[in-house]
This record gives structure tokens, C-alpha cells and sequence, in this order.
């Protein structure tokens, strides 16, 4: 075994990184939420103010929340209802094909993702093959222009968050026991009363933990609302990066910042108090 | 086979997802060699597109820029990740406790809060600016995380008998690290290294965050020339980066063998 002077050296890096630059950084962030800025001048005093609260209930920052809300919402479901069934397949496949599949989820990782998300502006324009497509689907009326639209951003948010979700999916799925889904089947169950009696309620901690992966980054995502939204369609990311670049009020923004934050942790606290409910249960 | 055949409905939603997974990249590889300006019809087949990337020096110098963060990440995020997966091992339950609560915030935070937070800091230290060696701090904090949990799944399945059995033969602490547990991590130290310069050459936010107004990574100059125009060239800088990545990727799996690389990197979202 490792003598504790060791360990403890082994240790340092580690701690630096967490203290340095996410403990202290973080706890600044929550503090100058707090303090009073000159706007003239954009200098913070530790004087205790709701200032930059009361400067961000308005319009334009609330409906930018509102809507990262809606987004990561709705990407959630989108990657859970294209992620399940394909983790669902993969945990059932054998020997190479699952080697394979899970070579074609990855590889998408490996090609620059600005790229990927400039792609989609061209597929999803009037004359892009996406649009031709849901239009001769008649999900959308002839002649509509799906670029910089909220639905834009979530179609690509699903794209990027998915192997996030299918990973978590497929790694509980995987460790099921084989012997539930023989005795479903010995027992004459259908493939799809087993894929919704076995295979959905018994991955419910699998579904959690991609949800979480998913829902938290994507609340605050910044890069794809800036090409598929095409910086009219603004998500909470975007106008903190705007107050702390553009506008130089590090007040106001880190007082959405804290909001943001405010959100991460409530999530981060139901989904634990839901799982320690079903755990005494 | 088979189960292609008993679960046809999961392998068709499955063939669509695939599908939707590799449109946009078909559609970066097709344009990056169509002769149409436009992207929206077949033009021709054309290299000219590869001819204005390959000889642009902002191409170049923004590659090289990315390339040495990238490099500088890898290795920072290593170090730190192996020497603290190797040393939390025999602290009490709460320590770890502690410490992996950290590594979980440190993958799932929003890095926007996290690149303000930092941004206050360097505001606040006198002399201080924004620069590539900030953006290469905050790049190892959030990839080390991920290093560590493809270091750890891999130090868990090893057994501590390896290890008591060199001890007990009387190797010192240094020569048990150097010839049983690094050899026996090398493969997820890799994986976790290929993951890290990967992720790193695709980085967004920590750059426009605190690269400062000279740090101009691929990326960032991929983003600037769409915000402009319609640009054909990015595409091939696409197919370019996707061959570099590739080879890259080629070498790894090569290394450590491709099962291992695969089950590193699906284990990691475990």
C-alpha cells in the first residue's frame, strides 16, 4: 500500500484544479451576483446589492430562460425517444454487430462539431434535404425556411446530446439479466410487451442518469444556439456570454449565471430525493 | 442476425437514428467536393475548396494553435486524472465521496458558468489577462474528469493482488507504480488521452470565453467564416480534420487493440 505522504502528493493536482479553478471561481460567480456594480465605470464593490437581480426580470432575459428551459425539454425527450430504442438494440445484438454499432455512434464525435452544426443549416434551408423531406412528408407547409427557428436548435441539440443519452442507456440495458427477457419469452410474451414490461422499467435509473447528462449541459449550451440560431434565437448561454464579452456588467451576468446555477442544482436535487425515495420503497 | 429479426422495430428506429447521426457529416464530405458555391445542387467535382484550405496561412495558424492547446490539455489532463485516481484509492469513503461529487460536476456543469466564473478571477489578479493558458486550465479541469472515469473503471477491474504480490517481494513504492500499475492502466490512460486532445480540437466556449482577442483555434475561425458567408471551404477543413482525426484514432486502436478502445469509451458514460 501507498505510504499516506504519497497519497497525499498523489493528491495535489487534483485538488489545485478543484479548489483553484471551480471552487473559488464558482463561489465568485455567486458573489458578485450579489454586488453592486457602477455602470459607468463596470467596477464590482463587495457592497451587498439585489441590483443586478432586479436588472435581469425583464423581458428579454426571462424569455431567453424560458426558452433554454423549453429547449432542454424538449431535447431530452427527442433523445430519449430516438436513444432508447437504438440502446435497446444494441444491448440485444451480439459479438461484432454491437462492436460495430457502437463504433458508428462514436465516430460522429471524431468530426469537427462546428461543422456538423453548420451541415444542419444547410439541410434544414428551403432547398436543404431535411426540409424537402418533412415537406414531402407534409409535416411542414411548402416553402419553409427551418433556419435560425427554435426548432433548428432543438434538432440539433437532440443531434449532439444523443450519444450521451444512448451511452448511459446502453451500459444499464447491457447488465440486465438475460434470464428476465428468456423467462418474458418462455412465457409467450411479445418482443414489444417485453421491450415496454422489462426492458423500459427496469433501465429507469439508466434513463435518469442520461437525462441529467443531458438536461444540465444542455441548459446552458452556447455554441449550437449561436449557428442554428443564427444569433437571433438566443438561449440563457448566449446572453450571459454577451453581458460578460460584449457589455463588460460581470454583475448581471453572473446574476443569470447564479440563476443557471440555481436551476443545475435543483435538478441535481430532486432527481437524487426521487432515486433515495424508490431506494426505501 | 437475429436479432435483427426479433427486434425489427428497435433496429428500424435504430437504421434511422444512424441515418440522422450521418446525414450532416455526408453532407460536409459530398460539398467538400462539389463545385457549387451554394452547396444546393451537384456542381461538378472539384478540389479547389482543399487547394484555398491547404493554402491559407490562417488555416495553418489557426490548426497550430489548436494543436498546442490540444497537446498541453492531453497531458495536463493525464497527469492529473492518473495521479489521482492512483491516490484516492485508499482514502476513507467520505473522501471519495467528496472527490467524485467533484468529478461529477466537473463533467455535467455548464461551462458557460464555469468560463465566467474564471473570467471574474483573471479580472481580479492584478497583471493578469486572458490567453491560451487559461483556456488550456479550464479544457484539463473538464477532460481530466472524463480521463478519470475511464482510468478508474479500468483500476477497478484490476485485482490488488498484483500489487501486494510486488510488495511483498519487496519493491519499493516507485517500482510498483512504474512496472505493475502503469503498464496495467496504459490502455484507458490512452483512451483517456485520445478523448482529451480529441475533445480539446473541438472546444468552443472556453475559447471564446478566455482565448482573449489573439487565441484563435480552428473552431473559432470555422465559426467566424460562417457567421460571414456561405463558405464551401469549411468543408474541407471538415473532411481534413475528420482524416487527422482518424489517423489519430487509427493509431490508438492500433496500440491498445479495438475492443479496448471501444469498451473504454462506452464504459466512460457509466
Amino acid at each position: 500500500m501507498l505510504g499516506m505522504r504519497e497519497r497525499v502528493l498523489l493528491m495535489v493536482p487534483e485538488t489545485l484544479f478543484d479548489v483553484l479553478l471551480l471552487t473559488i471561481p464558482l463561489c465568485f460567480v455567486v458573489l458578485y451576483s450579489f454586488w453592486t456594480i457602477d455602470l459607468t465605470t463596470l467596477e464590482v464593490t463587495p457592497d451587498f446589492s439585489l441590483g443586478s437581480y432586479a436588472a435581469i426580470m425583464k423581458p428579454i432575459y426571462l424569455t431567453a430562460l424560458g426558452r433554454s428551459l423549453l429547449i432542454t425539454v424538449a431535447t431530452v425527450a427527442g433523445t430519449i425517444l430516438l436513444g432508447f430504442p437504438l440502446a435497446y438494440f444494441i444491448s440485444q445484438c451480439k459479438g461484432k454487430l454491437q462492436v460495430v454499432l457502437l463504433v458508428l455512434i462514436m465516430v460522429p464525435f471524431w468530426t469537427s462539431f462546428v461543422i456538423r452544426a453548420y451541415a444542419w443549416t444547410s439541410l434544414l434551408a428551403p432547398t436543404g434535404m431535411v426540409n424537402q423531406m418533412l415537406t414531402f412528408l407534409h409535416v411542414i407547409p411548402e416553402h419553409t425556411d427551418l433556419r435560425y427557428t427554435d426548432t433548428a436548435i432543438i434538432i440539433g441539440m437532440v443531434y449532439s446530446y444523443l450519444p450521451e443519452m444512448v451511452l448511459p442507456l446502453y451500459a444499464t440495458l447491457e447488465k440486465l439479466d438475460t434470464n428476465l427477457f428468456d423467462a418474458a419469452a418462455d412465457l409467450g410474451r411479445s418482443t414489444a410487451s417485453t421491450f415496454f414490461t422489462i426492458a423500459v422499467p427496469e433501465s429507469k435509473a439508466g434513463i435518469a442518469a442520461g437525462c441529467l447528462l443531458v438536461a444540465i449541459p444542455a441548459l446552458g449550451e452556447y455554441t449550437i444556439p449561436a449557428i442554428l440560431g443564427g444569433g437571433k434565437t438566443l438561449m440563457i448561454g448566449n446572453v450571459i456570454a454577451s453581458e460578460f464579452i460584449t457589455t463588460g456588467n460581470y454583475s448581471r451576468g453572473a446574476a443569470l449565471a447564479t440563476m443557471l446555477l440555481a436551476i443545475v442544482v435543483m435538478l441535481i436535487v430532486v432527481s437524487r430525493i426521487i432515486s433515495s425515495r424508490k431506494k426505501v420503497a | 442476425m437475429q436479432a435483427i429479426k426479433k427486434h425489427w422495430v428497435s433496429a428500424l428506429i435504430g437504421l434511422f437514428v444512424l441515418a440522422f447521426l450521418y446525414l450532416p457529416i455526408v453532407h460536409v464530405i459530398v460539398n467538400a467536393f462539389n463545385a457549387n458555391k451554394h452547396m444546393r445542387v451537384w456542381g461538378g467535382f472539384t478540389l479547389k475548396w482543399f487547394q484555398k484550405t491547404l493554402t491559407s496561412a490562417d488555416f495553418y495558424d489557426a490548426f497550430r494553435q489548436s494543436l498546442t492547446i490540444a497537446l498541453c490539455v492531453t497531458l495536463l489532463s493525464v497527469i492529473v486524472a492518473v495521479t489521482a485516481v492512483i491516490g484516492i484509492r485508499s482514502f476513507s469513503t467520505k473522501v471519495r465521496n467528496v472527490e467524485s461529487t467533484f468529478m461529477y460536476i466537473r463533467l455535467t456543469l455548464p461551462e458557460v458558468i464555469l468560463v465566467v466564473g474564471i473570467m471574474i478571477v483573471i479580472s481580479m489578479i492584478p497583471g493578469a489577462s486572458l490567453g491560451p493558458v487559461w483556456v488550456v486550465l479550464v479544457q484539463s479541469l473538464i477532460y481530466s474528469a472524463y480521463d478519470m472515469v475511464i482510468v478508474q473503471a479500468r483500476l477497478s477491474t484490476i485485482a490488488d493482488r498484483y500489487e501486494n504480490a510486488a510488495y511483498d517481494l519487496g519493491a519499493t513504492t516507485w517500482r510498483v507504480l512504474k512496472t505493475v500499475i502503469f503498464p496495467l492502466l496504459a490502455p484507458s490512460i490512452f483512451v483517456g488521452a485520445l478523448l482529451a486532445f480529441t475533445f480539446s480540437l473541438d472546444a468552443v466556449v472556453s475559447v471564446v470565453f478566455l482565448g482573449g482577442p489573439t487565441t484563435e483555434t480552428l473552431p473559432i475561425m470555422i465559426m467566424s467564416m460562417i457567421k460571414r458567408h456561405v463558405t464551401p471551404e469549411v468543408n474541407a477543413i471538415g473532411v481534413i480534420v475528420m482524416i487527422f482525426n482518424m489517423v489519430i484514432l487509427g493509431i490508438t486502436a492500433s496500440v491498445i487493440g479495438v475492443r479496448s478502445t471501444v469498451s473504454a469509451v462506452a464504459g466512460e458514460a457509466e
